[in-house]
């Protein structure tokens, strides 16, 4: 990674953040917690059909065989097809929905029931409407926070996701792409041993993304805490992540040897044996990374072909010369 | 709110017509005003006869003389005092009844369907033994306002609760709220209006079982005033009965309403 190439990205990154205010999060009122490793052992996660299904579905599998070690500090990216288990398997990790088979182990003990040591921040923004902005952060802070501590630490965290002026608004007041940083702010608020993000940059425009992308990372480098995102952002999870996982069906269980076209052209129904880690890379380079670099082209691509994208043409041979990051929607 | 296209430039946005103040306010005096100038047409031209329908001032001397008398204010006072404490112990039940049953599955396996056999007991067939029972006092009859009061609040609190937006609860419980906390935090707040609305329909509610408690049993109030008024034949009286109870329920629900805007505003 040259050294040219990442000063612009540090310089944006200093701008966007008005200066080291992230830095300051590190020694938040509440203290950071240390970061803690998530361990996932043969997980496996079957939904029983639904009351108001036909009797002729049976029982879904979605996840199966999932065996990962996530390290305390790391940052996992999650990527697969809509609908492939991403949500179940954050679930699964923070406590809100139990395996079918297999285990979850963070920090060595089994989770428990909404555990403690994470922190989710939802794919849907779920803010309590008749709370303002601020309140909806502030209940993101750990127990016992004292009072002024903790508003301190709204206010900052606010300040972080730029919603300061909205502090004040109901969530029916502001935007989409706002309720999401709100809901970021107030998983970040927790100080979570373990982070887990499901897409919380979604619904945000292009620009505002890359802001909060770097907020993570300033946020992750000033209190590490171990993340779990969710994202079907190839170069998001490039970006940000220390290690990606994709997810999807095994391709023994589709006809085809290859990944070609498997995502795209799934069977509905028919030969589902549920979704395990079909991809596991280590992103290399530190981060800040250039968004441009052949290395993390050629990633991209194993990552796009993995997700059924056909790229039009050899990725390995035009690698080096692709510079703009493109978007797979 | 209608869609007004209005350009940034326009400092406020409009307000239709209908939503304001005196307009309402005028709006809604148009038809008892209209009815009372046709009820005094009617007399006035003989098309009915007085002892049929007292006209408007008779009633208005009927009321005068049982002012003189004490009687009047005694009535209204009665009643209210019993419509208040009945609505109070009712509603307050319900709230727990509610919660107790929207929040905990036991609770709804074991007592929804008693409770819905009890709510299915037409008012009247409480009196003979809430009389037994507590007797002539005033027991029997703030018992029998807050049964009346009870029912529109437990019914709308449990359904309110069960159907709370799961996610909203999930984040809660993933935030670390769990009962009360999460119950004050989550739950209680998303229920709200339509524990208002609850509360107005019992409201109402009370002032029907207060009727139907002093008609048949009582010695002061506004359906004691209707009861001896009918085997009197004071045509005046009933009227006037009739009358103050339309005004002292629409007051109640009025100042209920009040209560019900500030905390939609506070809460939705
Ligand atoms: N509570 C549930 N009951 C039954 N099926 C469920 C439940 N939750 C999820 N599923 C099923 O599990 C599958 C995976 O859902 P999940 O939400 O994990 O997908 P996802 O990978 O997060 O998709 P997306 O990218 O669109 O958010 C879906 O097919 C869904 O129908
Ligand atoms: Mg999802």
């Amino acid at each position: 990674m040259s050294a040219s190439t990442t000063t612009s990205t540090v310089a944006r990154r200093a701008a966007a953040l008005g200066g080291g205010s992230a830095r300051s999060l590190a020694a938040g009122p509440s203290g950071a917690k240390a970061a803690l490793a998530v361990e996932f052992a043969g997980l496996g996660r079957t939904f029983a059909p639904s009351a108001g299904t036909v009797a002729s579905v049976a029982a879904r599998p979605v996840l199966r065989d999932v065996s990962l070690t996530v390290r305390a500090g790391e940052v996992l990216a999650i990527l697969g097809t809509s609908g492939c288990g991403k949500s179940t398997l954050l679930r699964i990790a923070g406590g809100l929905d139990s395996p079918s088979t297999g285990s979850v182990q963070i920090d060595g003990s089994p989770t428990t029931a909404f555990d403690t040591r994470c922190a989710v921040g939802f794919q849907e923004p779920r803010l309590l409407p008749w709370r303002t902005v601020a309140a909806n952060v502030s209940l993101g802070l750990p127990r016992g926070t004292a009072r002024e501590a903790g508003r301190a630490r709204v206010a900052e965290l606010l300040e972080l996701v730029g919603l300061t002026a909205f502090a004040g608004h109901r969530p029916a007041a502001i935007s989409g792409g706002m309720a999401q940083r709100t809901s970021l702010a107030r998983a970040l608020a927790r100080n979570p041993g373990v982070l887990l993000l499901d897409e919380p940059f979604g619904a945000l425009d292009a620009l505002t993304r890359l802001k909060m992308q770097d907020l993570l990372l300033d946020v992750h480098a000033a209190a590490p805490t171990t993340v779990l995102l969710v994202t079907h952002d190839v170069d998001e999870a490039l970006q940000l992540a220390d290690r990606i996982i994709l997810l999807g069906q095994e391709p023994a269980t589709t006809d085809a040897g290859g990944t070609r076209a498997d995502g795209n052209a799934r069977a509905p129904g028919a030969t589902t044996f549920g979704a395990t880690i079909v991809q596991e890379l280590t992103v290399p380079g530190n981060r800040p990374r250039d968004r441009g670099s052949a290395e993390l082209a050629e990633l991209r691509g194993r990552l796009l072909a993995g997700l059924g994208i056909d790229r039009h043409g050899d990725a390995r041979g035009v690698a080096s010369s692709t510079n703009i990051p493109h978007f797979p929607y | 709110m209608t869609e007004t296209i209005a350009p940034n430039t326009a400092p406020a946005v409009r307000r239709p017509l209908t939503s304001r103040r005196s307009v309402r306010v005028v709006g809604g005096l148009l038809l008892p005003v209209l009815i009372l100038i046709a009820w005094q047409l009617t007399t006035a031209l003989g098309l009915v006869s007085i002892s049929q329908l007292p006209s408007p001032a008779m009633v208005w001397i009927a009321a005068v003389d049982l002012f003189d008398r004490g009687e009047l204010t005694l009535y209204v006072a009665i009643s209210t005092q019993r419509v208040l404490i009945g609505f109070a112990i009712g509603a307050a039940l319900g709230l727990a009844a509610g919660s107790l049953v929207g929040l905990s599955r036991a609770a709804d396996v074991l007592l929804a369907p008693t409770l819905g056999a009890i709510r299915a007991v037409p008012s009247l067939a409480w009196v003979p033994l809430l009389i037994i029972w507590l007797k002539y006092g005033e027991e029997s009859k703030i018992t029998l306002v807050a049964i009346g009061a009870f029912f529109p609040v437990y019914t709308t609190v449990a359904q309110a609760l069960r159907h709370v937006d799961r996610q909203l609860v999930e984040a809660g419980r993933a935030f670390g709220l769990r009962g009360v906390r999460l119950f004050t935090a989550v739950q209680l707040p998303a229920v709200i209006p339509s524990v208002i609305s609850g509360l107005r329909l019992a409201l109402a509610q009370a002032w029907l079982f207060l009727v139907a408690a002093e008609l048949l049993g009582a010695s002061m109030g506004l359906g004691f005033l209707l009861a001896i008024s009918g085997t009197n034949g004071r045509i005046d009286r009933i009227l006037l009965a009739i009358i103050l109870l339309a005004l002292l329920g629409k007051l109640t629900d009025a100042i209920l309403g009040v209560f019900e805007k500030w905390a939609i505003r506070k809460w939705a």
